[in-house]
């Protein structure tokens, strides 16, 4: 039998050792009274030799080596009903340690999720995303794809490389007609991440090619949604667009790859503007495996090296341009490890404080239990035995409250990660794997010896005193640590009101930016133009025309434009700019921020015109090329002089004659002036497109809509203005401006959502330990108040003597807290903004919060203490 | 002749030796270790039966439990092919130490002292 064994066999085996032993005794009897004794004489002997029976059994259970487990489920047993017999207790200890360890859980799976784990690809160590990049900046720029084209035919880094774009197809059929978010691929992109599709094949180099068959790979859901899941689907027809693909793919349900992407179209096919001109970076990023044994950085000298080549050989588009490679995984993460840390310690601030708390309550338990603990020390129990009793207790504390706090985290997580703003990478990999639940296990245990150790140390086992001093009154000793348990806790507590205190304040100050148009009452959307619009770029013009006119018709509209980047989206867009005449840009040409408006713009935005004049309908195709440019880049280019008539070189577009000046606006945030001198813009006109660029529009234009009345109730007005007679012009990314930069501070808002969530639990539960150490000490001192009062004293002075003993330590609680969150919140100051890391009004508006609360906390005991009866008092316990 | 204590250790090995002759219960090792050395190996109760469950839950002996020559049940012990292997090397180490001890004892020059 091994030892698990003979732990579950316990009782049959005690029965055997019992009849054993017993045999042995009766035929040691037999005997004597087989050599004459008589049979008391015989018994008595026999007992006499054998000796102690239970110190024989003792031993024998020895032997089995299954004490150690035997005697701790003794504890855990003892320790489960001690628990049960102090439900409010137990409860009240196992709540406070669920949040702390929840909270610690839920950002841990966070951080395993997005920091930790590989990325979802076959060897993601390998994988590297390649740029195209500004040589005098280094400044990260999407590839143009004559040059990617060169890049993967001359790198030998590359055991594979493949460019990605994304984009988007209205498709007509199987299904519903839907604009679908899409994505124009090189052949052997999916090769190059090491994912196989599960049914069909990816695209071979002869269909990624101008002139191929159109041929499509598509997404899993989708393919569930519109193809029923069949394998009849390749080979199927997609109707998108206007062309007809041919299904060869399907893409495994969990793939994803900087977002989720339902459709894929080889690049290659791609026949407009966008893929043809050297000089054209229409958002094409690449994603390369190395060979084996290239580093990253070989990788990148090779790059350098291709660029200078391109550029000696293209000086008029490539003079400017190189390319560069970074980790997969730093592209994808980017910069978010600081605030998940940032997070981590602030989690590990509300365990903390939950800890304290639960020492608390245990610290106060254990005074009524110095009396059991003197009778068991009297029975034979040593110190250390009853030390590990305790313990027990603490580490079962731990391990329930660890329990209830995973599955706390599994529900916060999974709801923030829906509801909160999109400001987290990789949020598909964020979940309760093995290393998350071997992490809650580890603080379980580590923090039910955290707490449970102090209180367990502290317990007198002593007879004499336990026995005599019974379950009344209090040791100077205990009330100290208390006391410094309720210090910590609120000094903790105002560190997490503090860093809450500076981020709501910085959103505050983001509100009150003013972005240069107004953002009030103004509606976002992308159109795309009917299928049937798009066959020449004059019936596009047409079109867009129109769209425009029925919107501006529309009830409850003031003014609409079209735009082809919306400000403060995540979406960019720039040319470089020269003064010189020369066609093509110089070496070092700066970039200014582009928009290509419709007339009507400046209205719409609410953006005040400085000189000059806005475009108007009489600024077509055909006329003389004209731009509009901010004061920005009116000051840099043309200091201390009038921009207007004057001429202006931009890339693609040529010599241009600037007609005005208007007002410069925030471009991607509302912090953006923290990051750097305002960036100049400039507006090409829409209607000055030229034909080859009208293909571009085909996947959508933004249309900006000003409105009288609030513009989520014009809503549905405008899309049937948009969709036209021929009722097939979907508009999509819907959004009012106030969302849009609502999203802009998305990763200071959920961290603004979490620290306040972190600071009022602290703030929680830094009262109850206040508010429970005062009333123990109330209720420890009924007898003294009762002579008070019996003596005189009003209850006045009884609230007072209380209210004096917990200022004391809330005040010393708030001074070190100010300290901590001083040295602390510097580690914030990437986070802030329009706001010093020891802002005043903060520090000082959260030291009067937790002030005001933790009085409230002492007041309502001291309360109750002074309302009781003397009599009763005096005749307590 | 005196009775004497059996030294530290070897207890085991007498059981095991014992074990080995057939199966056999407690009171019976106790019997036969007292008979065989001629009443000079006093066993103890309060350390046989250790040594016995000890021996029984490291696989050198096994046991059953049957009815024995009073019409009771017994636990009998029973020597394992584990223990056989262990009763072979500590019956060794002892041959080996008993002889080092005499050839110690026997060092002439010593006898006059």
């Amino acid at each position: 039998m091994n030892w698990l064994g003979r732990l579950v066999h316990k009782k049959r085996l005690e029965l055997q050792l019992q009849k054993e032993l017993q045999e042995h005794l009766e035929r040691q009897i037999a005997d004597f009274v087989r050599s004459g004794l008589s049979e008391a004489e015989a018994l008595r002997k026999a007992r006499l030799q054998f000796g102690g029976v239970e110190q024989v059994k003792e031993e024998c259970r020895d032997a089995r080596r299954t004490r150690w487990l035997e005697s701790t489920l003794q504890d855990v047993r003892f320790a489960a009903r001690t628990l049960r017999k102090n439900p409010g207790f137990a409860l009240a200890a196992i709540c406070t340690l669920a949040l702390g360890i929840g909270a610690n859980t839920a950002i841990f799976s966070v951080i395993n999720g997005v920091i930790l784990r590989p990325l979802p690809y076959r060897d993601p160590g390998r994988l590297v995303s390649v740029a195209e990049q500004l040589r005098a900046s280094g400044e990260n720029y999407a590839f143009s794809y004559p040059d990617f084209l060169d890049v993967q035919r001359a790198s030998t880094s590359f055991q594979s490389i493949a460019a990605y774009r994304n984009s988007g197809l209205n498709v007509t059929s199987p299904g519903e007609p839907a604009y679908v978010h899409s994505r124009q691929v090189s052949a052997g992109f999916l090769a190059v991440l090491g994912i196989d599709p599960v049914l069909g094949r990816e695209f071979r180099p002869e269909e990624d090619r101008r002139g191929a068959a159109p041929v499509a790979i598509i997404g899993y859901s989708f393919w569930q949604e519109r193809f029923g899941g069949s394998p009849k689907a390749i080979g199927a027809r997609l109707m998108a667009s206007g062309n007809a693909y041919t299904v060869i793919g399907i893409l495994p349900s969990n793939f994803r790859f900087n977002g989720d992407r339902q459709i894929l179209t080889p690049i290659g096919q791609n026949d407009t503007i966008a893929t043809q001109k050297r000089d054209m970076y229409s958002g094409i990023e690449a994603v390369a495996r190395l060979n084996p044994d290239v580093t990253i950085e070989r990788a990148n000298s090779e790059l350098k090296a291709i660029g200078i080549r391109l550029a000696r050989e293209y000086p008029e588009t490539n003079s400017r341009m190189t390319f560069g490679a970074e980790t997969l995984r730093q592209q994808v993460v980017g910069d978010i490890g600081p605030t998940l840390f940032l997070l981590a310690g602030a989690v590990g601030l509300v365990l903390l404080i939950a800890c304290a708390n639960v020492a608390n309550l245990f610290l106060a338990r254990s005074l009524s239990r110095t009396r059991e603990f003197a009778i068991r020390a009297a029975l034979g129990a040593g110190r250390g035995r009853m030390v590990r009793q305790l313990l027990t207790e603490s580490v079962l504390l731990g391990l329930i409250g660890g329990t209830a706090g995973v599955l706390l985290a599994t529900a916060a997580t999974g709801w923030s990660l829906r509801h909160l703003p999109d400001w987290l990478p990789r949020t598909q990999d964020v979940r309760v794997d093995g290393r998350v639940l071997l992490f809650a296990l580890a603080i379980s245990v580590i923090t039910g010896i955290v707490f449970g150790l102090t209180p367990a140390l502290r317990q007198r086992f002593d007879l004499e005193t336990g026995l005599r001093q019974g379950s009344r009154g209090t040791s100077p000793g205990v009330r100290r640590l208390q006391g410094s348990f309720v210090v910590a806790e609120l000094a903790l507590a105002l560190i997490l009101l503090t860093g809450s205190g500076l981020m709501m304040r910085t959103i505050l100050q983001l509100w009150a930016v003013n972005p240069g148009f107004d953002p009030h009452n103004l509606l976002t959307m992308t159109v795309t133009l009917s299928p049937k619009a798009t066959s020449n770029p004059a019936l596009m013009r047409t079109a867009w025309k129109q769209i425009l006119e029925r919107v501006r018709s529309t009830p409850g509209v003031q003014a609409a434009a079209l735009d082809s980047v919306v400000p403060m989206s995540s979406d960019t867009q720039s040319v470089a700019y020269w003064t010189s005449p020369e066609t093509t840009p110089p070496k070092n040409a700066p970039t200014a921020w582009t928009y290509t408006p419709s007339p009507g713009y400046l209205r719409t935005m609410k953006i005040p015109l400085l000189r000059g004049r806005f475009f108007t309908d009489q600024d077509r195709v055909g006329t003389q090329p004209v731009i509009v440019i901010d004061e920005t880049l009116a000051k840099r280019v043309f200091p201390g002089e009038d921009p207007v008539g004057k001429a202006l070189s931009i890339q693609l577009m040529g010599r241009v004659r600037i007609i005005g000046v208007v007002g410069a606006i925030k471009h991607h945030s509302l912090d953006e002036d923290a990051s750097g001198p305002p960036e100049p813009a400039l507006y090409v006109p829409f209607l000055q497109f030229p034909d080859e660029f009208m293909a571009l529009t085909t996947n959508g234009m933004d249309l900006l809509v000003r409105t009288s009345v609030n513009p989520l109730s014009v809503v549905q007005a405008v899309k049937q203005s948009v969709l036209g007679p021929t009722r097939d012009q979907p508009v999509r990314d819907l959004a009012t401006m106030e969302q849009t930069m609502g999203d802009s501070m998305a990763r200071r808002r959920g961290m603004l959502f979490l620290l306040a969530i972190f600071a009022g639990v602290a703030l929680a539960l830094a009262s109850i330990g206040i508010y429970s150490v005062i009333s123990y000490a109330t209720s420890r001192r009924v007898q003294e108040v009762g002579v008070r009062m019996a003596l005189g004293a009003q209850p006045r002075q009884v609230v007072r003597l209380f209210m004096r003993q917990g200022l004391l330590m809330v005040l010393i609680g708030i001074g070190v807290g100010m300290a901590a969150s001083f040295a602390l919140m510097r580690l914030m100051v990437k986070l802030l903004y329009g706001v010093s890391p020891a802002d005043p009004i903060t520090f000082s508006a959260v030291a009067l919060l937790l002030c005001a609360i933790a009085c409230a906390a002492i007041y309502v005991p001291a309360r109750r203490a002074a309302r009781v009866d003397p009599m009763v008092a005096l005749r307590y316990e | 002749m005196d009775k004497s204590d059996i030294p530290q250790g070897t207890l085991d090995l007498l059981i095991l030796k014992v074990a080995a002759l057939g199966p056999i219960h407690g009171y019976a090792i106790a019997q036969r270790l007292q008979q065989v050395s001629r009443d000079v190996l006093q066993v103890q109760q309060g350390s046989l039966y250790p040594a016995l469950h000890r021996l029984e839950n490291k696989g050198y002996l096994a046991s059953e439990w049957r009815e024995s020559d009073t019409g009771r049940e017994a636990k009998f012990y029973r020597l394992t092919a584990k223990g056989k292997k262990q009763l072979k090397a500590e019956a060794a180490s002892w041959d080996r130490l008993i002889e080092a001890v005499g050839l110690v004892m026997r060092m002439p020059g010593s006898e006059g002292v």
